[in-house]
């Protein structure tokens, strides 16, 4: 079934053909080819050539700031509660953004210009702005996670900036999704490095499995310092700019409808490896639990604070763990607003558009990330506290951007045949409400902290 | 603001095979030349007037909530 998106068939003589379009068709030659072969071998090259935009979204909402509330989580609070929390966290995120890359492989538009083609402009700049607010608080936690981190390694400030600029602008010379694609997915795998971070503790493997499966209560009960704690863990794991970015990337890509199972697979793929990255970080900061105090709360802090237990070597493989999460969030988060400025724009939008022609494009992505950079290097900024905030606050701003999501993944105009069935329905609405009401818990708790003490006893 | 033309220097046009091989692999909605192609304003129905209006007090009501979070921590700070 075809969506309302359909225009008249193009004839070469009416469709002007881009450099972007030349590059898209070449990246669908090898995938076609791929798909006519029969055999495991061909399979797997299938797979190799579509994965992408679902570990890069789920392995970039590991960033810097998740990082940092998985370690806060571990150590106040041990395991008990956070590890299944946090698993759950990600299977909430599957569900969402499988609705995204559907979205994206059926009708070829992004999510900033869907919203404003089918909401109106009201709707369109509301997500726009929400969303492009958000990313730039978010772009400079990021930046201060790599600070942090770098800090470990005694490099200053603005040479570990400088660094993340330079590395950040490095992927985008190739002009060409495809390669910038890969070379931020071999980045976003060394997330992985929190794993033997984990194992150096000596995890007591009994008491993992009893966390995971028992859940144990909260200590000290639900109250407002918590609840913040709660919060930047279910913001560390679905943000509005994963909805927007996955969608882009899954039309820059050149996904189409015949691609969506292997585009669920990669999502899943990446939510299994955003998860094992995020559970080892709770697990390798869960032996400070009871021996940390605030003033460690932030990258370096919390390296410090575990060379004793792991090592050098151990405290540094963390370093460097919160430096690669932060460089390769602030990589796809400055591409999800420059991917929506021009969707909404109208602008040429693509990360195989060569430089003259992708001027504005390259520029909002380049002006974003070197904005916040420079924020970073203001001297007095309270650390842990901004990246507490900006992880609410994107939790604040899900429920509008789930909801106009959900609108269009319904949209039988826009998906046809590919219109969300009713479990994923249900599941979905489950997940609103659930943010809603964490969104509403927060707030009372701020404003009548007593009450929640009262509910909490 | 959605009907500009793009404001960038106007795309290189290919070499007729390198059009021919777009042509024929890529659909035609992913065509950047069929990109004018928009599907209309999708009409709303009166539930979801109500909820679009419910997620505006939802928001507004939380950046306050946030902003009075951030002005005490700030105050706490110094």
């Amino acid at each position: 079934m075809k969506s309302s998106l359909t225009p008249e068939p193009a004839s070469p003589q009416s469709v002007v053909i881009t450099h972007e379009d030349v590059d898209r068709a070449h990246d669908r030659e090898r995938v076609m080819a791929a798909r006519a072969r029969q055999g495991w071998k061909p399979h797997l090259q299938l797979l190799w050539l579509l994965i992408g935009p679902g570990i890069l979204v789920m392995l970039g909402e590991n960033d810097g700031p998740s990082m940092l509330s998985y370690a806060t989580s571990g150590s106040r609070y041990g395991i008990g509660f956070f590890l299944p929390f946090t698993v759950l966290t990600f299977l909430m995120a599957v569900v969402v953004q499988e609705m995204t890359m559907r979205l994206g492989a059926a009708t070829h538009r992004g999510h900033a210009e869907l919203i404003f083609l089918r909401f109106g402009p009201f709707w369109g700049w509301f997500s726009l702005l929400d969303l492009a607010l958000g990313n730039f608080l978010t772009l400079i936690t990021e930046f201060i996670a790599i600070r942090a981190g770098m800090s470990f390694f005694g490099v200053p400030a603005w040479a570990a900036i400088l660094v993340a600029l330079g590395l950040l602008y490095l992927a985008l010379i190739t002009h060409r999704y495809w390669t910038w694609e890969r070379m931020t997915l071999g980045a976003a795998l060394c997330n992985l490095i929190f794993v033997p971070v984990a194992l150096m503790t000596h995890p007591d493997w009994r008491a993992i499995g009893s966390a995971l499966l028992t859940w144990r209560p909260l200590p000290g009960g639900l109250t407002p310092s918590t609840l913040l704690v709660l919060l930047a863990v279910i913001g560390a794991t679905v943000t509005p700019w994963m909805l927007f970015f996955q969608q882009s990337a899954t039309v820059d890509k050149g996904l189409t409808r015949k691609d969506i199972r292997i585009g669920r697979l990669d999502t899943l793929l990446g939510a299994i490896l955003a998860t094992i990255a995020a559970v080892a970080t709770i697990i390798a900061t869960a032996p400070l639990f009871h021996h940390l105090n605030a003033a460690d709360l932030q990258a370096a802090g919390f390296a410090q604070a575990l060379a004793p237990r792991i090592g050098h070597l151990g405290a540094a493989l963390f370093a460097l763990g919160i430096v690669e999460a932060g460089l390769v969030a602030s990589i796809t988060i400055s591409i999800s607003s420059a991917y929506a400025f021009g969707e909404v724009a109208r602008s040429p939008h693509s990360l195989n558009l060569p430089l003259r022609e992708g001027r504005p494009f390259y520029s909002v992505l380049l002006l974003c990330a070197a904005a916040a950079a420079a924020i970073v290097l203001i001297p007095g900024l309270p650390l842990v506290y901004v990246v507490l905030v900006v992880n609410v606050i994107a939790v604040l701003a899900m429920p509008p951007a789930l909801v106009f999501l959900f609108l269009l993944a319904n949209d039988r105009e826009l998906m046809g045949d590919q219109v969300t069935p009713l479990w994923a329905n249900l599941l979905a609405a489950g997940i609103v409400l659930f943010l809603v009401t964490a969104g509403v818990l927060y707030g009372i708790s701020v404003i009548a902290p007593g009450l929640l003490r009262a509910f909490a006893h | 603001m959605m009907n500009p033309p793009p404001e960038s220097e106007p795309a290189k046009v290919q070499p007729s095979t390198e059009q021919e091989l777009a042509l024929a692999l890529l659909e035609r909605e992913q065509l950047t030349g069929m990109r004018h192609a928009v599907p209309p304003r999708r009409k709303l129905s009166r539930g979801e007037k109500l909820l679009f209006w419910a997620l505006r007090v939802y928001v507004l009501f939380m950046l306050a909530v946030v902003a009075y979070q951030i002005i005490i921590g700030l105050r706490l700070e110094h």
